[in-house]
């Protein structure tokens, strides 16, 4: 009978032994967690090309019918913008313009005034006797595109620009020029 | 003589009685132990502070070189625990990042951007040799930040570790709030 005991109690020795060697071994652990995280701005370029008429020869004394030309604007924003307006804010002369064409390019003694319009066209032309969109008629504020969401896209969206001369506006030789701003909001 | 050894077991088993009731009043006596125990279960804390890069400005509609952010873990250990390897075990969005030593993603639900860790040790050293996740991946989500032992969280305050993130540059991006979420994990 003491024997068994014997065994017994070793047996209870053996149990505890494993049990601590399994604790030993257990994997317990704590996990925590931290917060990443970032803020992406979103921002637009815009490049214009240059909007030049060239050489205009006059018509009795007067700018000829049809003087116009191109400029290409390219809009380009990053991805999740969602920019809106982007548009022709304003000339430096626009207060020189007539009637419709309220642009006007200065020769360099500041002394004559070349009335000029534009008109904007995306995907459709407009009538080239609204070259400032009815809309906006008599405002300086020419949208191109209210949503260009084209712009968002891998190289950006190209616009072009066609300017028109003012027909029958008397004209005084020399070289002519303005500063068009072309703005989005974002 | 048949009759004394008689007499003599009687005595004995007289003898053997009184014996019996000595005990039982215990004046003489005998000692044993009574055992006592207690187990300390030692365990950590975790405690972070947040990696945030702020604002991106894309360059060119990509993201910019050096744009980096530093988070800080404090591991904190009952002492005697014998706590190791104290590590990044996942982000959330690990599975859409580049995969290019880039392995975690910030995401806002749509769109990712990768970025990677750099965790530096209390003294400043590098725990991880100079990108927290292995240049070639082999250690996958293992990203070890100290395998220890990590006597330091056993004193008093703990131990604080720097964790510097880093944004993939040259990817392009999409203007959003974007987030992650490292699980951190200790084993003891």
């Amino acid at each position: 009978m003491h024997r068994v005991i014997n065994r017994v109690l070793k047996f209870g020795c053996l149990m505890t032994t494993i049990g601590l060697l399994a604790a030993g071994q257990a994997h317990a652990g704590t996990t925590g967690t931290m917060s990443v995280t970032a803020n992406v701005t979103g921002s637009c370029s815009i490049v214009a090309g240059n909007l030049a008429f060239g050489t205009i020869t006059p018509s009795s004394g007067a700018s000829p019918t049809g003087a116009d030309t191109n400029a290409t604007v390219n809009l380009t924003c990053t991805p999740g913008t969602g920019a809106t307006d982007f548009e022709v804010s304003s000339g430096l002369y626009d207060q020189h313009g007539a009637g419709n064409y309220h642009l006007a390019m200065l020769n360099p003694t500041g002394t004559s005034y070349l009335p000029y319009g534009l008109d904007v066209v995306d995907t459709s032309f407009q009538s080239a006797n609204s070259l400032i969109p009815a809309a906006d008629a008599g405002a300086t504020q020419d949208v191109i595109d209210a949503t260009p969401i084209g712009s968002e896209n891998s190289g950006g969206q190209n616009y072009t620009i066609y300017g028109e001369i003012e027909p029958g506006a008397t004209l005084v030789a020399g070289t002519y020029s303005d500063t068009v701003t072309i703005s989005v909001l974002y | 003589m048949q009759k004394s050894i008689t007499r003599l077991l009687t005595i004995g088993c007289a003898l053997g009685a009184i014996g019996l009731l000595a005990a039982g009043q215990a004046r003489a006596g005998t000692t044993g132990g009574m055992s006592v125990s207690a187990n300390v279960a030692g365990s950590c804390s975790i405690s972070t502070s947040p990696m945030q890069f702020g604002a991106i400005t894309p360059s060119g509609g990509n993201t910019p070189g050096g744009v980096d952010a530093t988070g800080m873990v404090t591991l904190e250990c009952t002492p005697g625990t014998n706590a190791t390897n104290l590590k990044v075990v996942e982000g959330a969005n690990d599975l859409h990042s580049d995969r290019n030593n880039y392995q975690f993603a910030l995401t806002d639900g749509a769109h990712y951007i990768s970025y990677g860790l750099d965790v530096y040790g209390p003294d400043g050293s590098f725990h991880i040799d100079n990108t927290a996740v292995p240049a070639d991946n082999s250690g996958g989500f293992n990203n070890v930040i100290d395998a220890g032992p990590l006597t330091g969280a056993e004193a008093s305050g703990g131990e604080t570790y720097d964790i510097y993130g880093q944004v993939e540059p040259g990817v392009p991006v999409y203007a959003n709030a974007f987030s992650d979420t490292l699980e951190i994990s200790v084993t003891y």
